[in-house]
Parts: C-alpha cells; sequence; structure tokens
C-alpha cells in the first residue's frame, strides 16, 4: 500500500489539485451568503424594449416616486412619449410591483395598492447594510460550442460578498433588464 | 503463465513503454541488438507503416463525416444517433478486441482514436435528440463526467497513452463544464475563476507529464508538459495587465517554469517559458519605460534581450535537455 501510494502520489496530486478546486467553488455556493431582515419592492413594466433599454426605467421614475416613506403616484404628462413612438406613455406602460421575501428569496406580485400601504426606507441600502446590486456572468467564449453565453441578475450584496436574487421577469436574461425599478426597503423589518 | 504468455506480454510491455528492450537484455546480461537478434535502431518500415496507419485514420474519419454530411438532414433521430454514438462505441469496441488480439500491433490504438473523436459528439447528439433540457449546462456535464470514466476505465485496463489521452481530454472538459454548471447565473467573475482553474489544470498536466515520463503513457509526457506549461503561464499572464502582484510574481513562476524544463528534460516547456519571458519583458517594457526612454530605443534593447534569451534558451537545451536525451 505505502509503494503503491509512493509510486502514484503525483498521480493524486495531479488528479487532487482540480477536486479540491471545485470543492472549493462548491463551498463558496453553499456556505451562507447575505442575508437580510427586510423584505424590499421592485416595480417593473408590463412591456420592455430589451437591448439596454431604459424607457421603462425612465417611465417608472417619473410615475412612481417613494416620499416620506409612501408610495406616491404622480401624474405624468398624458401627451409624454418617452421612445417617441408616437404612443403615449401612459397609454403603453403599466406599472407591475413584487414584494420579494429575502428570508425565501422568492417575489409574489403585489396590488398598486397594497404597495401604497407599505412603508418604505428611503435609502437604497436597507437598515442592516444590505444593498442590491446588479452583475452580469459572461461566458467569454472559453467553450467553442457555448460561445458568449451571457446572463444579467441582481444580488444582494454586503461588503465582498453576495447572493444572487431570484427575481420575476429580471434574472438571467440574455440582456440587462433595465426595467427593473427598485421601490424600497420595506419597513419594519422582520425582526 | 506458459511460455507464450509469457513472450505475449512481455511484447506488450516492450510496445508500450513500460519497459524497453535495453532493460530486458541488461536483466538478462547482454547487449541488447545482439540478444534479441534486432537491430539497435527501429527499422524505417515500422515508422512508415505507423504513419500509413495514421495516414488512413484521419482519411476515413474525413470520409465518415463527410458522407454522414450528406445525408444528415434526411436521417431520422435513430440514424444519427447510430452513426454518431453508436459507431464510435463499435469503433471503440472494436480497437478494445484489436488491442487484446494483437498486442504489439497500432490498429487497435488507430481505432481507438476513431472512436474517441466520435464519442464526445455522438454524445451531444443523443442528448439533442433525446430533446434533453440544454436550458442549463448539466446534461452536457455529466455526459463529459461519464465518457471520462470510461475512458479511464479503458486506460486502466488497455495500458495505451492514446486512451489515457483521450481520459484527460474528457476529464478536462468535464472539469470546466462542472464550474460553469456550478456558477451559471450566479455573480462570479467568470474570467477569474477560469484564470486560475486554467493555472490549476496546468499544474495537473506538469505532475502527470512528470508521473508518464516513466512508465507505458512515456509518449505523452512532451504533449503534456507542453500544453500545462502553456496553459499555466498562459492564465497566470492573463492576470497581469492589471495587477501589480501579478507583474511581480509572473517572473518567478516563468523561472521557476524554465528550471522545471531542466529537470523535467522538456523542451517543450523551455520553448513555452523563453516565450512567456519573452513576452512578460516586452509588456514591462511597454507599460513602464517606454514613456521614459521612447519606443525606438526600447525596441533596441528589446531586440538585443530577445537575441539573449533566444541563445541562452538554445544553450540549455543542447547542454541540459538534449545531452540527457
Amino acid at each position: 500500500m505505502i509503494s503503491f501510494l509512493k509510486r502514484n502520489i503525483l498521480l493524486m496530486v495531479a488528479f487532487g489539485l482540480p477536486v479540491v478546486f471545485i470543492a472549493g467553488v462548491v463551498l463558496s455556493i453553499y456556505l451562507p451568503g447575505v442575508s437580510t431582515a427586510y423584505d424590499f419592492v421592485y416595480a417593473s413594466c408590463n412591456k420592455s424594449y430589451g437591448y439596454y433599454d431604459d424607457v421603462c426605467s425612465r417611465y417608472l421614475n417619473n410615475a412612481h416616486v417613494v416620499e416620506n416613506g409612501k408610495l406616491v403616484n404622480k401624474p405624468i404628462d398624458p401627451t409624454q412619449d418617452i421612445n417617441r413612438n408616437k404612443i403615449p406613455d401612459a397609454n403603453e406602460f403599466t406599472a407591475r410591483f413584487f414584494r420579494h421575501d429575502t428570508a425565501k428569496n422568492e417575489s409574489r406580485e403585489i396590488t398598486l395598492g397594497e404597495t401604497q400601504m407599505l412603508n418604505f426606507n428611503q435609502l437604497l441600502t436597507s437598515p442592516d447594510g444590505v444593498t442590491i446590486s446588479s452583475h452580469s456572468s459572461y461566458n467569454s467564449g472559453f467553450f467553442p460550442l457555448f460561445d458568449g453565453r451571457s446572463s444579467y441578475g441582481r444580488s444582494l450584496v454586503k461588503g465582498r460578498r453576495s447572493t444572487r436574487l431570484n427575481l420575476i421577469n429580471g434574472v438571467d436574461r440574455y440582456y440587462d433588464p433595465s426595467d427593473f425599478h427598485f421601490v424600497g426597503w420595506v419597513l419594519p423589518g422582520r425582526n | 503463465m506458459n511460455k507464450d504468455e509469457l513472450l505475449r506480454e512481455l511484447a506488450l510491455k516492450i510496445s508500450t513503454g513500460e519497459i524497453n528492450r535495453e532493460e530486458v537484455t541488461r536483466s538478462l546480461g547482454g547487449s541488447a541488438a545482439a540478444d534479441l537478434g534486432e537491430p539497435a535502431t527501429p527499422a524505417p518500415h515500422i515508422g512508415l507503416t505507423k504513419w500509413f496507419y495514421w495516414l488512413g485514420g484521419i482519411i476515413a474519419i474525413v470520409g465518415i463525416i463527410l458522407f454522414v454530411g450528406q445525408f444528415w438532414d434526411d436521417l431520422g433521430s435513430a440514424a444519427r444517433i447510430i452513426v454518431t454514438l453508436g459507431f464510435g462505441l463499435i469503433l471503440a469496441a472494436t480497437g478494445s478486441m484489436l488491442l487484446k488480439q494483437k498486442p504489439n500491433q497500432m490498429i487497435g490504438s488507430i481505432f481507438h482514436t476513431l472512436g474517441g473523436l466520435l464519442i464526445p459528439g455522438g454524445t451531444m447528439v443523443l442528448l439533442y435528440e433525446l430533446d434533453v433540457d440544454l436550458s442549463t449546462l448539466w446534461p452536457i456535464t455529466i455526459s463529459f463526467g461519464l465518457i471520462f470514466v470510461f475512458y479511464l476505465a479503458l486506460a486502466a485496463a488497455h495500458k495505451r497513452p492514446i486512451l489515457t489521452f483521450f481520459a484527460v481530454a474528457n476529464g478536462t472538459t468535464f472539469v470546466y463544464l462542472l464550474i460553469e454548471s456550478l456558477i451559471e447565473g450566479r455573480a462570479y467573475e467568470h474570467e477569474n475563476l477560469y484564470a486560475y482553474l486554467t493555472m490549476i489544470v496546468g499544474i495537473t498536466y506538469l505532475l502527470l507529464a512528470q508521473q508518464f515520463s516513466r512508465g507505458w503513457n512515456k509518449q505523452l509526457a512532451g504533449l503534456f508538459n507542453f500544453f500545462g506549461s502553456a496553459g499555466f503561464l498562459a492564465a497566470a499572464g492573463s492576470r497581469i495587465p492589471d495587477s501589480v502582484p501579478w507583474q511581480l510574481i509572473y517572473v518567478l513562476f516563468v523561472l521557476a517554469m524554465l528550471f522545471w524544463s531542466i529537470r523535467a528534460k522538456s523542451r517543450g516547456i523551455l520553448a513555452v517559458s523563453t516565450i512567456a519571458l519573452l513576452a512578460y519583458i516586452g509588456f514591462i517594457t511597454q507599460e513602464y519605460f517606454v514613456d521614459s526612454i521612447g519606443w525606438p530605443i526600447a525596441l533596441i534593447i528589446l531586440g538585443f534581450v530577445f537575441i539573449g534569451l533566444g541563445y541562452a534558451s538554445i544553450n540549455i537545451s543542447k547542454k541540459y535537455i538534449q545531452a540527457a536525451n
């Protein structure tokens, strides 16, 4: 046995190195990630123009604003047409609201009325120091067969750690989900 | 073990490179050429036969691809699977039979080469035709994992370098696919991760080459030394542009690799290390010295440095590697 190990030590180290690397990646995935005691609400449009389109985001910024911790509907000019497609924005877009349960990492659609009953933190960072940040993952063509697989998503971020969010209508697209509109952190938290 | 079996076993070991004629003769206490009744150098026609085998194999595989390509659209799912994966498995099975029956001939390895080229692609065809959900990489990853195990088992059974090659090639693909499957859609810096993984794979190849240099996989040592050093130094080099610590540490890696080329007696590592050192000096010059001394002077200095490194590399090869080989 000892002589077998001696003879094959290089072979074992050679096979062991990638195994250790893979184990490290697995550990980094399944170790507890970023958590927060606060849920958040985000909005999305009923319609998106895809690639690098910020029309929805601009519409949502104008139409729904958090003031004094409450979501307020702002009247928008009925002739406003941000993308100049001759359809007024008021007729073209409808906001959809989602409450994301950060404990379960799942989203649920809520009505405008329910959203307006909630209290929001005015800041992008939650009271326990967590922020939502976009991330992109891009396989830069290492495998010829799967060239250019890319996806964008959003994560909870605190310091260098991050946890991917399972959002509705905004994760793993092949373009930037720019119709994601962060409304605010819901107060009070779970604790 | 009777005489025939003993001789067949001995012929197999010699043909796979596990032992050589000189070692056999030494153990019998005589000179290799005289005692075995053969010339010390291999007869030229054996090399030519091997070349014909390989050439025939390549022509056959190109012919198969062209032939199947003509009818691909007209073939049903079952036929597509049969002409790719099925045919690959038949070739591999034939190769195994020939390796058993004619252990000291190349023909079995040729069949395995053809099979090894067809099986991975055939497996992809199988997944596609079975309508497996390919929205994630997991089915492909698992398939390559199984192919890796398949070739590992074949290599252990037959002890042939070509089977080891396919085991390592499919194993490497499996490792990259596994990492991609694990991190797919997550907030990882893919480029960084793959750079570090490629460094690990490079070191793995160098260790395998070292292990192979004294066994039946001896023929693969040069190949793995070359790809191991190239993978490691290229991946480490990709870290240099954005990181001063990497700029400092990289030169140590290159020098270590130059040292390793002498220890491993590998011209492949020496060539890769020399190219890496030239690229490194070029990068550092362009990054830090061009603004102060100007391009013309920098080019003159670089030119002489390159000549010097080339000369040193050739001398190292002559003195420490060719002499030892």
